[in-house]
């Protein structure tokens, strides 16, 4: 199946994926206790800072100061409210929500159709274009914080939700287009080419046959891109000033003073704010895992 | 399936987003908007500064706003946004999208602001009214003879916390010499579990305070006036006296006070290590006072100032400090606010209006003589002891690199095996360094020319009304 | 029905229509590409080639006028014993993680790839710290790295090897690997979830040939199971390099702030507090110009070494 590997291939008779045959099968049944005992150790410590961070927000900032790893004596569940209202976190939720949807509905489709041209269609100067994307993984994104604030002021883009979405869609965009890109060229190409001769021409083609197998390519960028926008705080930083347009990660800082951090009321934000991302995954989870394996397998 | 799952899940977050943003009403990180139509004249100033530490304060300063508008009718708009290590950044920003602001919070960072000629000079504008502030409290913010900003805050100062309580078991009293620490150290030690000395020293910016203490004694007293010679390339740090600091700094992890732990302890760590009696005495500065009675600890707290290590007759422990915050005029402000910002400064600073946003931060020694102080136990005792001695803070007046290396500096000779004399070398070679790579002088404002002054002074000072 | 042959060959090269409508052709992959570069030139190229720009001036990033330096400021940057030392860190920081957290990765999917009850369960909750922002992770694991109450210590002492007391993360020879640990914590899952997948897809024909010619369970794994994900192990191996060259910024922050003693100083912390800090944004800008290409360098060797005898591009 793959160009570099030293054995030749042998016939298929079964489809790949669907793991090893009767007796590799009983040769790994007997899997020992020990793999139990690394996978336990793997969920708790996985698993454990979340417990502490969800316990700690209910703790005052007196206990938190006396008890940091126990049970809290006391459920303050007003830490809760506490940190909602202070920083204004429903306006904050909102507002990253709207980045992160909006930058989706940017990076998307902009990832699937560039990534596509790059593993289907030959045009010009396309590698020398690839490349030139791919580049922009590298890029340590401090330096262009600024230039990019007098970019948007001359684009009369500064502090709006839509100057902050377009950078932060620019700035996905060479990851997104490198897993697409990969994504795609696992993809058969006969489907295309048999609507193409039927017809369609090569954008519906795109559209319709091939954008369907993409989802979990896609659910994968959705992961990555969401994660990433909804966690990002120096862009946000320099492009919103306007307090009702804040994005969470602006709010959350707001509880570290000059002198201390209140962190129950912090992990009250954190627990908050962390929830929407977990349920995401949770509910995405399958079609992101077929997404990394057909994107990477390919290379 | 999956899509459908998700998008409940998406419309679910938003709509939990949607009904709690409908009951939320809280103010630390907004900006106290004013409903549209407000301002009958049109009157408006827009302030900016770093997120206020409490609702409680932001309530107060949303008071002091109400106050001034029905006095004077004009609106404060203020936008409170992030670290205070981040204004002046926001505010470059917001100059550069040729945004309003009229009034910007300052503190640690004035050099920063005045040296960018990003504030106005205020000396004229303040004058009339300088007398109700706490003194040495403006010379903080005076630079070149000139005012740039005036105190709104708590004057705070270094100083040693300690668990007055053991010490009293253990038949011991507050130190006064470094000696007399050392035998403490060891009592602590011999009879307890508990480090004798813990300090947040993860958070770097507090290794400068204790050479700023050693060294205030070792020039015998005179430390200002000789950091502003080394800044100026007159004297050197390494000369004896800096080096002697740097060694004093030394001896407290080489006689067993402090150890390597406290590199990995940051502020709040400290002080949850001396709340829990893990640490016998903690060094911090005044502004942690309220942070320890809200942890409630089951014992008395006591203060000292940072013990003699010289033995010269003479020579007084002073420790630095200066009020945290304090309000300016950016240079950029429009010509017509002028008055109105410079009315607000005085309203705000007004005993009257002062004393309900001090209030909120359970002021030790307030900004403003007036206005009423902590009733805090300490408070007396550091307002009679401490304040009186205390002078600047030398890394305000240190430039950024000369202030990190520093830190490094005291990093490494208490924990490191540097020896005083090349902690003192490394320091004065990044000062070095900086002189000929940057061109960098202390004494930037001489070289001011007239165009650069026109943009900084006011055309016409203001008449204003004093506030009583 | 497609065959295996026609499978392997359009997986191989570039679609092509042999009608020869070639204009069409090169305006519609044009066309595809065109909105996405326009932003990314916009946004992303234009403000980078500004800030090389400023890189050759002084700049605080306040004042209004900035000062010509030509090339000072990269000789400066190349001058300076932090800023060498924390392109160390970052090298060591990069090589270090990207390693442990593939290799890792790859034992802990060959260990849920057998036929285990609740794997499902296991590799949702090794994947969950991957969407915990950094600032849960960095302080929740700066608070078990505390000398006096972290757990870690507290672990130490339950097995009897409380003396040891080591600095976590106020030892300059230690911090820097208990930062490096944090960053494997979180990303490790990623990798494994990443390798799973690709071992589920291994033809099970390979190994019952292996277990024919009587290969052991060590040479199966070298021979079958690691040439069959060579690509994984390229995309991982670049996703890890790069994102621990240009991404590692918020844990060490959060976690040392770059200390003590500029162990722990990686080339992004310095970068960020030389432009807000010491107010150099001309100096900073040239750190990063040097830092950009660096890691350019090192991703296309990478990439070219990893993939070789395949065109990178098809």
């Amino acid at each position: 199946m793959t160009a570099g590997s030293a054995t030749p291939p042998r016939t298929l008779t079964r489809a790949p994926g669907t793991g090893p045959g009767p007796g590799l099968r009983r040769r790994i049944a007997a899997f020992s206790p020990g793999t139990y005992l690394i996978m336990g150790v793997l969920v708790v410590l996985t698993i454990y800072p979340m417990v502490w961070m969800l316990l700690g927000s209910f703790k005052s900032l007196g206990e938190f100061y006396t008890n940091i790893w126990g049970l809290p004596q006391v459920w303050r569940w007003s830490n809760f409210s506490l940190a909602w209202n202070d920083v204004q976190l429903g306006q904050k939720f909102i507002n990253s929500i709207i980045a992160t949807l909006g930058t989706l509905i940017l990076t998307l489709p902009l990832c699937s159709m560039a990534g596509y041209a790059f593993a289907r269609v030959d045009f010009p100067l396309r590698r020398y274009i690839y490349y030139f994307v791919l580049a922009g993984i590298m890029i340590p994104f401090g330096v262009t914080a600024v230039p990019v604030l007098t970019t948007e002021v001359s684009l009369g883009l500064f502090d709006t939700r839509l100057g902050l979405i377009l950078v932060y869609a620019a700035q996905n965009l060479p990851f997104g287009i490198f897993l697409m890109y990969s994504f795609f060229q696992s993809i058969p190409g006969e489907l295309e080419e048999a609507a193409l001769i039927d017809g369609c021409n090569r954008f519906k083609a795109f559209l319709r046959i091939v954008l369907p197998l993409a989802k979990p390519g896609l659910a994968t960028l959705l992961i990555f891109t969401g994660t990433s926008v909804w966690n990002e705080y120096l862009m946000a930083s320099v492009l919103i000033h306007q307090p009702n347009l804040e994005t969470l990660p602006l709010g959350l800082v707001n509880f570290t003073t000059a002198h201390s951090t209140n962190y129950p009321e912090l992990f009250a934000a954190l627990s908050i704010v962390t929830a929407p991302v977990v349920l995401l995954y949770l509910v995405a989870q399958r079609q992101f895992i077929s997404g990394l394996t057909a994107g990477a397998l390919k290379g | 399936m999956h899509r459908v799952q998700r998008a409940a899940a998406v419309v679910i977050a938003v709509a939990a987003a949607l009904v709690a943003a409908a009951c939320s009403n809280g103010t630390i990180s907004s900006g106290s908007s004013a409903p549209a139509g407000a301002a009958g004249p049109g009157c408006r100033l827009h302030m900016l500064g770093e997120a206020r530490s409490s609702q409680a304060e932001a309530s107060a300063w949303q008071q002091v706003f109400a106050d001034f508008k029905a006095k004077y009718h004009c609106t404060v708009v203020a936008t409170w946004q992030g670290q205070f290590t981040g204004v002046p950044q926001l505010l470059n920003e917001a100059h550069l999208a040729g945004q309003t602001v009229d009034i910007v919070t300052n503190g640690t960072e004035i050099w920063d602001f005045v040296k960018s000629g990003s504030l106005m000079d205020l000396t004229k504008m303040v004058s009339p009214y300088l007398s109700r502030f706490s003194p040495g409290t403006v010379a903080r913010f005076t630079l070149g003879g000139h005012i740039w900003g005036v105190p709104l805050s708590v004057e705070s100062s270094s100083v040693f916390f300690y668990n007055a309580t053991l010490f009293h078991k253990l038949g011991l009293a507050a130190p006064q010499t470094f000696a007399q620490m050392v035998h403490a150290a060891s009592v602590i030690k011999a009879k307890t579990s508990a480090q004798p000395v813990v300090e947040g020293g993860k958070d770097t910016w507090e290794w400068p305070m204790w050479y700023m203490n050693a060294f205030a004694q070792t020039s015998g007293n005179k430390s200002v006036s000789d950091t502003i010679a080394m800044l100026d390339g007159k004297q050197k740090f390494t000369s004896p006296a800096s080096v002697q600091a740097f060694q004093d700094v030394a001896n407290f992890a080489k006689d067993g006070l402090l150890t390597s732990s406290s590199l990995a302890t940051d502020e709040n760590g400290a002080i949850a290590a001396f709340i829990q009696q893990k640490a016998a005495i903690m060094f911090d500065g005044t502004w942690a006072l309220p942070l320890l009675r809200a942890a409630k600890p089951k014992f008395q707290i006591g203060v000292f100032t940072f013990p003699l290590v010289v033995n010269t007759p003479g020579v007084v422990a002073q420790p630095s400090g200066a009020p945290e915050g304090a309000l300016s005029i950016p240079s950029f402000i429009p010509k017509a606010d002028l008055p109105k910002a410079d009315q607000f400064i005085e309203f705000a600073t007004s005993p009257p209006e002062a004393a309900k946003i001090l209030a909120t931060l359970d002021p030790t020694v307030p900004s403003i003589a007036a206005v009423p102080s902590s009733s805090d136990p300490l408070a007396t005792t550091l307002r009679q002891n401490f304040l009186p001695r205390t002078i600047g803070w030398l890394d305000w007046m240190w430039p950024s690199p000369v202030t990190t290396s520093v830190e490094n500096a005291i990093e490494g000779v208490l924990f490191n095996h540097q020896t005083a004399m090349q902690a003192a070398q490394s320091v004065q070679t990044e000062l070095s360094t900086l002189r000929q790579q940057q061109n960098y002088t202390y004494d930037f404002l001489s070289g001011w020319p007239k165009s650069q002054w026109a943009r900084v002074e006011p055309a016409t000072v203001p008449n204003i009304q004093i506030t009583h | 029905m497609p065959s295996a042959a026609g499978l392997a060959a359009s997986a191989v090269r570039p679609w092509r229509r042999p009608s020869g409508r070639r204009l069409n052709r090169k305006l519609f992959g044009l066309a595809m590409v065109a909105p996405a570069l326009l932003l990314y030139v916009v946004f992303v190229i234009y403000p980078l080639f500004r800030g090389a720009f400023v890189s050759l001036y002084q700049w605080d990033g306040l004042s209004p006028t900035m000062t010509w330096f030509g090339l000072r400021n990269y000789k400066y940057a190349l001058e300076d014993p932090v800023f060498l030392l924390s392109l160390r860190n970052t090298f060591q920081y990069a090589i270090g993680v990207t390693i442990v957290k593939n290799v890792l990765g790859l034992g802990l999917a060959v260990l849920l790839n057998r036929k285990l009850r609740g794997r499902a369960f296991f590799r949702t909750a090794g994947f969950l710290p991957v969407i915990f922002s950094f600032v849960v992770v960095g302080v929740l694991w700066s608070w078990i790295f505390n000398p006096t109450f972290g757990l870690a210590d507290k672990l130490l002492q339950s097995i009897g090897l409380g003396s040891l007391e080591p600095g976590w993360l106020s030892d300059p020879h230690l911090a820097l690997w208990s930062v490096m640990w944090v960053d494997v914590w979180k990303w490790t899952g990623f990798h494994m979830v990443l390798y799973l997948a690709a071992l589920q897809n291994v033809p099970k024909e390979l190994y019952e040939a292996a277990a024919i010619d009587g290969a052991g369970r060590w040479q199966t794994f070298r021979r079958v199971t690691v040439p069959s994900i060579r690509p994984v192990i390229a995309f991982s191996t670049l996703l890890a390099l790069t994102g621990a060259f240009v991404a590692n910024y918020d844990v060490v922050y959060v976690m040392t702030g770059g200390g003590p003693l500029n162990s722990t100083q990686v080339a992004l912390t310095y970068i960020v507090s030389t432009t807000f800090s010491a107010q150099e944004v001309g100096l900073a800008n040239a750190m990063s110009m040097i830092l950009f290409v660096g890691v350019a360098i090192i991703g296309a060797v990478q990439l070219a070494v990893m993939t070789r005898g395949r065109e990178p591009l098809r």
